[in-house]
């Protein structure tokens, strides 16, 4: 802030002997003050002066048929801020007092003039704080009636004191008046919560976060959050509640709409499940049912023909035929090989007799006969998984290892069984010729869409990691409780 | 010699036809009884005590069942057993019900006959 101010100073003066106007400009300016002047000698003219940019009014008290505290006080209401200085030949204490009490910012005795200068900067650093102050009262003044959140200040029986528009508007009031008029503390809905609210002010002196439900001024119920604190503003003064209230109806709504979708979800979860026990328990039934039927007609059949074929052998004695028969024997012996394998793939007994790792080795060993891939088995569970997930499990490794085996081309498959977030994490990694997953899917992988699909359904996730020429690996993860629940 | 008296058990006739017709066409081997169930194959071991029969793992009243009632009526007789399904928990089972070999079904005849006569050579030697 600058001691002198960098324009110059406007200055009415009220005087009725222009010489001691010019005395008082030149003592003005001899005080470094870069004035503009204008005398007057009427109330009038002083009404008419003020319609003008003035900065500092100077006005002697003895000018003849002009009432200086008239003057004062239309200075005051016309112009409030600009100072007023009395300057006087003589002036006695008691009227400058008085002036002073009326609005008067100084007043100087003529024959003191050096004093003058340093008066009127004096005012007009007062004024600037002043504007200032009010400036920025202006300002908080703003920012608390436009605060989006509710302002409230009040007494510790619940006598509102202040309250900004956004309280006015979550408590339904159309000004601070009408509000007066009721007890905020009343407008807390429960009692219980009221009286709570008010032991953890009277204990800590703060309150906050605090929910509940808020009566409006017509009678709806808003929920909301108040932080507020207890405290004296001064000394001895009375105590005061204030703080914010928040008015969380939405959040409250979104709240309530989101544990309803939750359970909404929760029960079509329920559904999905059954509906997947249902799959599966179909599926199982009907691989037992083809399972059944390949073991008491197709094999004992075939079998059959593989004995009456041998029995048919024994009779040649031409090596010409005895060839060929003895291969078709072994063809058919093959074919009933097959089955067997087929039989073991529709209805694996050793999963519920010995378990997962020994199912997927029987499933391996079964293979890796004819296939030329070695394979590996990891199991990190620590304990069998239970017999439906057990089951899930197997159908998906064993729907990838078909995989590999028909289009890999690998040498090499590894199956990894590990506990991971609360469910069985499995991974078969082969070393094959991988295949990229962009665009079709190469011809026969319709088993990667089911996998994915039975994963989904298990309340798990599948995923194919997979680059062209670098192998691929199948991961999938299922939880534990999913598929235990079973609704009757 | 005599040839070896077999005793065979199967509910398929299809296949305990085939079977028959395959041992009878051996000179070594007599086929002295068929049976379609455990009761049936127990009664004809019984009364018929043979050098060997050939049970099947599943018939009605139980594959173990006739293994075991078989051995008890006539423990001179070797139990070899048939299965389709071939699953090791099914031989053990059975060899645990006193079968003395386990063979799978479809697998090649030779292999059969060389069960048997195995079989056969612990009679003829035995310890």
């Amino acid at each position: 802030m600058s001691r002198r101010p960098a324009r110059t100073l406007s200055v009415l003066i009220l005087e009725d002997r222009e010489s001691d106007a010019k005395l008082v400009a030149r003592q003005l300016r001899k005080n470094g003050l870069d004035i503009a002047w204008n005398r007057v000698t009427s109330e009038t003219a002083f009404r008419q002066a003020l319609d003008g940019a003035v900065d500092v009014i100077l006005a002697d008290y003895q000018v003849p048929g002009v009432d200086v505290k008239r003057v004062l006080s239309l200075a005051r209401e016309r112009s409030p801020e600009t100072p007023f200085l009395v300057v006087s030949g003589s002036l006695p204490e008691q009227l400058g007092i008085e002036l002073m009490k009326l609005g008067a910012d100084d007043y100087v005795i003529k024959d003191r003039p050096e004093r003058l200068g340093q008066a009127i900067e004096r005012c007009m650093d007062r004024t600037r704080a002043r504007r200032e102050a009010r400036a920025i009262e202006t300002r908080y003044r703003s920012l608390f009636e436009h605060l989006p959140v509710g302002f409230v200040s009040m007494s510790a029986s619940g006598e509102l004191i202040d309250g900004n528009a956004a309280l006015l508007r979550l408590a339904g009031f159309p000004d601070v008046e009408s509000m007066r008029k009721v007890s905020v503390l009343d407008m807390y809905v429960d009692p219980a919560d009221r009286i709570l609210l008010l032991e953890r002010l009277a204990q800590d002196g703060v309150v906050t976060g605090f929910e509940t439900r808020f009566r409006r001024a017509d009678g709806m119920i808003a929920w909301v959050r108040s932080d507020l604190r207890m405290a004296r503003d001064q000394e001895d003064g009375p105590v005061l509640i204030d703080g914010l209230i928040f008015d969380i109806s939405e959040r409250r709504q979104a709240e309530e709409e989101l544990r309803r979708s939750l359970e909404a979800l929760h029960l079509s979860d329920q559904r999905r499940q059954r509906l997947l026990h249902r799959l599966v328990d179909a599926q199982e039934a009907e691989r037992r049912r083809i399972a059944a039927d390949i073991h008491d007609d197709a094999v004992q059949v075939m079998a059959a023909a593989v004995l009456r074929l041998a029995t048919l052998r024994r009779r040649l004695t031409d090596d010409q035929h005895l060839a060929p028969m003895q291969r078709l024997e072994e063809t058919v012996s093959l074919a009933v090989g097959r089955l067997r394998n087929l039989l073991f793939e529709l209805n694996p007994a050793v999963l519920d007799s010995h378990g997962l790792v020994a199912a997927v080795r029987a499933h391996l060993e079964q293979h890796s006969a004819t296939d030329d891939v070695t394979w590996e088995i990891h199991n990190e569970l620590a304990s069998e998984p239970e017999s439906d997930l057990r089951l899930l499990i197997y159908r998906i490794t064993q729907e990838a290892l078909v995989n590999v085996r028909k289009h890999a081309g690998a040498t090499k498959v590894s199956v990894v069984f590990e506990e991971r977030d609360g469910g069985v994490l499995t991974q078969i990694r082969d070393n094959g010729r991988g295949f990229s997953m962009e665009g079709n899917p190469a011809p026969g992988h319709l088993g990667l869409a089911s996998m994915k699909e039975r994963a989904e359904l298990g309340g798990g996730w599948w995923e194919l990691e997979s680059e062209p020429g670098g192998g691929a690996t199948v991961k999938f993860w299922l939880p534990f409780r999913s598929v235990e629940t079973r609704t009757p | 010699v005599n040839p070896l008296r077999v005793l065979i058990a199967d509910d398929d006739d299809v296949f305990r036809s085939a079977l028959a017709d395959f041992i009878r066409d051996h000179d070594s081997m007599e086929v002295v009884a068929e049976a379609a169930d455990a009761g049936g194959a127990i009664a004809l071991a019984s009364e018929l005590k043979p050098d060997i029969a050939l049970v099947d793992v599943k018939m009605p009243g139980g594959g173990a069942e006739a293994c075991a009632g078989i051995r008890a009526s006539s423990p001179a007789t070797h139990v070899l057993v048939l299965s389709a399904h071939g699953d090791p928990q099914t031989a053990r089972q059975m060899l645990a019900a006193g079968a003395s070999r386990h063979l799978v079904k479809g697998a090649s005849s030779s292999d059969l006959t060389a069960q048997i006569l195995a079989v056969a050579a612990t009679r003829a030697s035995p310890f």
